[in-house]
């Protein structure tokens, strides 16, 4: 009954911010020192409007084809052969990305929270969870997102604490003090945090409110979370001098530290595992997508799950063996998200475009 | 007399030795014979289960009244059996040929008047009802409102009901379940309100129970709940009518069973097991601060003694030099790791409650002052639990009893068991990965197909007024 329930217009929202911002805010502003320096909050707002850009032409190929999910859709453009290796290559990202995502929280909780604990036994507590939630259906995930929402206004809330701290506005200045190349080279940066757009592709099928409504839901979500990474970037620059930020690998996560109350000494403490659930969470719409190629029986598909679930593990325990292993995960990943997020889509609208190819309402 | 006895005669007799012997002789059937028109009639039932006066009156008397008059002509032998049916002071009179059905009848405090000549039996219902009279329910008491509840007799139950309901389309459907011992049940609802589409599923599963008997309402309600690996009921059971009467109104459906005062609502969210009757009885605001006051108390009973787990072997970092001082010092001598403790104490608190709900009331408040008092300061004296162990089991204890609904309190603390085990694992993140697994299973349940965490999920902002608030009406 409620497999077949459209996602409403404010589940869209609040589960594309969720699955957008990610782990990449809380390295950003250290990352943007070596590049953007001061200037980062530039580049993450000419990242914002790359990713704008990006959207839109998502946006353009999926009304054409309002009912069809993306595997069917790629089979329809390209014919089966082509369609299906481009579904493999698609699949792979999204096996690889939530893969990602499990090593790259794992790692910051090992080093933030629990020193002592063997990664393996976090990230499958990690993944645990998020099969959990897996095994059901899209509507039930979206439910969950919006209750999970809370834990990131919640997060934003504790970021208004800072403000009691000694801010130091002049850090920002100059303004466009490191060049145009550097804001480039800060973008590229930027756009590694704001990832997780591209399953608005996914969901566009899903979605009850479909057309202009669909683009402003994404666009909306897409301005409030690169407001949320500006904001957090610049209050890490405007509290940590460079020289901090520059030592620091977790600016937005210590910058809590100085932050003394009566009963709590420590809000860094609390603003990690906070910001973590909704970030893991997002590794389960991965997963979903990933398991939900073919739309079976929700039965099989839930079998699906639990294989790819043991594929992420079993990739997981691989990539996160050496630094080594896990620097050539992140290199194969980033050339695969390259073709995922830009290259995919861009050849599926020239085509529908070129073939006049287009879903014919009945 | 005797010398001439007709042949009909024996085909009663005969009768009613098969009877006794489908009820293998048992000492309880009594008989009883009476002339009719100088026919010998037999009259059968069981000692216990008939009220004697009301027969004597009702059946007997206007029989004998009747048949005996002067003035009567004599009626034909063929006319009597419609006669007695019509002249018999009772409500359903039916007729049953078959032994088997004659014994069941029997069974159920009927009267069983055999003629000679007539192959079908009178079943005349005698039943001797010796009901509890309507009271407050001991285990849902409220400040405000109506002292009536429940009893273990169906027809007073659905009078209860039928009378809050008086201006309503209240409609009674009647149910047999069980598939060897059947117990009647009934169905009721608002025409005008309820969700027909529940309504089939529920008659559905009714039907489909698959049992061979049905004693207690919580056996009916784990044969057609949703999920049974839950801690959370998916079905409300109340003694309450002026609560029973609150989910009508709302469009749920009440189901009861014969022979138990407990009485199931259906389908209903989680929210329902943190509303109370009391709510509406006063002031809006104060209604609402008990309803969030609930709620919170479900929280505190399921993340406290997590909390202070993670945080004492895990994150003592977060505490501020004064508190960390005043907590190490206390539980540096403790022979057990914080999750040991929170267990022991969580076990104890389990053995005391146990131990006092079957003692009579003086002792029950013995063994409180004795478990309470002289254990819980002992404990700490003798260096084998913290203090502050104490104070959080406490915490959790009677946070876990605010539930108005009994249930739900139980389910709760049986909660709290997983939570402590993540967090004693995984500190703060075990405690947020068991907060989002309980979120995620409270959205996956179902009641009756109804989802069971609505309004949060699915989000309606205008139920959250009615369960988080008590809104004015």
């Amino acid at each position: 009954m409620s497999a077949a329930e459209p996602i409403t217009k404010s589940q869209l929202f609040l589960l594309l911010i969720q699955v957008q911002i990610g782990f990449g805010i809380l390295y950003l502003p250290n990352t943007l020192q070596q590049t953007a320096k001061s200037d980062g909050w530039i580049s993450i707002i000419l990242a914002g409007c790359t990713v704008q850009l990006v959207i839109v032409l998502y946006w353009l190929l999926l009304r054409r084809f309002p009912s069809l999910s993306y595997f069917e859709l790629t089979k329809k453009i390209l014919g089966a052969h082509l369609g299906y290796i481009f579904n493999v290559i698609i699949y792979i990202y999204l096996i690889l990305t939530s893969t990602y995502i499990l090593i790259a929280s794992s790692k910051l909780v090992k080093n933030v929270l629990l020193t002592f604990s063997p990664h393996w036994a976090i990230g499958f507590l990690l993944l645990a969870v998020c099969i959990y939630l897996c095994s059901s259906n899209l509507q039930i995930i979206v439910r969950v997102f919006t209750i999970l929402s809370v834990s990131i206004m919640f997060v934003i809330l504790l970021s208004f604490l800072s403000f009691s701290l000694p801010i130091e506005v002049m850090n920002l200045t100059p303004v466009g003090s490191s060049g145009m190349s550097n804001i480039i080279k800060g973008l590229k940066e930027s756009l590694l945090a704001l990832y997780g757009f591209e399953i608005i592709l996914f969901l566009y099928s899903s979605a009850r409110h479909k057309g202009k409504t669909f683009l402003k839901v994404i666009t909306f979500s897409n301005i409030f979370v690169v407001a949320i990474t500006v904001y957090l970037t610049v209050i890490a620059f405007v509290i940590l001098n460079p020289a901090m930020i520059n030592q620091l690998k977790l600016p937005i996560v210590y910058m809590f530290r100085p932050l003394h109350f009566t009963m709590i000494d420590r809000i860094d403490l609390i603003f990690l595992p906070l910001w973590s659930i909704p970030v893991v969470m997002s590794i389960v719409v991965y997963i979903y997508f990933a398991s939900h190629w073919k739309t079976t029986a929700p039965k099989k598909n839930n079998y699906f799950v639990y294989i790819n679930g043991a594929i992420v593990y079993v990739l997981f325990l691989l990539a996160s063996k050496s630094d080594q292993s896990f620097e050539l995960y992140a290199k194969y990943l980033n050339s695969i998200s390259y073709v995922v997020i830009f290259m995919i889509p861009f050849i599926l609208l020239l085509f529908s475009y070129i073939l006049k190819k287009k879903e014919h309402p009945s | 007399m005797p010398s001439k006895r007709p042949s009909s005669t024996y085909d009663i007799n005969i009768k009613v030795d098969l009877i006794k012997k489908a009820m293998f002789q048992s000492d309880d059937i009594k008989t009883r014979t009476l002339y009719i028109q100088e026919m010998q009639c037999i009259c059968i039932y069981l000692d216990s289960m008939v009220d004697k006066s009301s027969f004597e009156k009702n059946v007997f008397d206007p029989i004998l009244h009747f048949f005996n008059s002067e003035h009567l002509k004599k009626i034909h032998k063929s006319d009597i059996f419609h006669r007695i049916s019509s002249i018999i002071q009772s409500a359903e009179i039916k007729t049953e040929q078959k032994t088997q059905d004659i014994v069941q009848s029997l069974r159920h405090g009927n009267l069983i008047l055999l003629i000679p000549g007539e192959k079908k039996a009178i079943i005349i219902p005698v039943p001797n009802t010796q009901n509890r009279t309507i009271a407050e329910p001991e285990n849902e008491k409220i400040i405000k409102g109506s002292r009536d509840g429940f009893t273990e007799d169906l027809n007073t139950n659905v009078f209860l009901l039928q009378k809050r309901n008086k201006h309503e389309n209240l409609v009674t459907k009647n149910f047999t379940v069980g598939r060897k011992a059947q117990t009647e049940a009934r169905l009721l609802y608002i025409e005008d309100l309820v969700d027909h589409e529940v309504l089939k599923e529920i008659v559905s599963r009714l039907r489909n129970i698959k049992a061979n008997k049905i004693q207690s309402s919580g056996e009916l309600e784990e044969q057609i709940e949703d999920n049974s690996y839950t801690v959370f009921p998916q079905v409300l059971s109340t003694e309450r009518p002026d609560r029973a009467q609150a989910y009508l109104s709302e469009g749920k459906i009440v189901l009861i069973l014969d022979e138990n005062p407990q009485v199931l609502v259906l389908p209903v969210t989680f929210f329902s097991f943190y509303q109370s009757p009391d709510d509406y009885n006063n002031r809006w605001f104060v209604g609402t601060f008990f309803r969030i006051i609930r709620l919170v108390s479900f929280i505190i009973a399921i993340i406290l003694p997590s909390l202070y787990i993670s945080v004492v072997s895990f994150h003592t970092e977060i505490l501020p030099l004064g508190l960390l001082y005043a907590l190490r010092v206390q539980t540096e001598f403790v022979p057990l790791t914080p999750f040991f403790e929170a267990i022991t104490m969580q076990v104890v608190l389990e053995l005391l409650k146990e131990a006092s709900i079957r003692l009579p009331s003086p002792i029950a408040q013995t063994i409180g002052v004795v478990g309470g008092l002289v254990i819980g300061t002992a404990v700490v004296e003798a260096g084998l639990v913290s203090n502050v162990m104490i104070v959080v089991i406490a915490l959790t204890a009677i946070a876990s009893f605010v539930a108005p609904v009994n249930q739900m309190g139980t389910g709760v603390r049986l909660l709290a068991f997983p939570f402590m085990i993540l967090s004693n694992t995984f500190g703060f993140l075990g405690l947020t990965a068991s907060f989002t697994l309980l979120i995620i299973h409270l959205c996956k349940l179902k009641s009756f197909d109804r989802p069971y965490f609505y309004p949060l999920s699915p989000l309606d902002i205008n139920g959250i007024k009615d369960s988080f608030v008590r809104s004015k009406k």
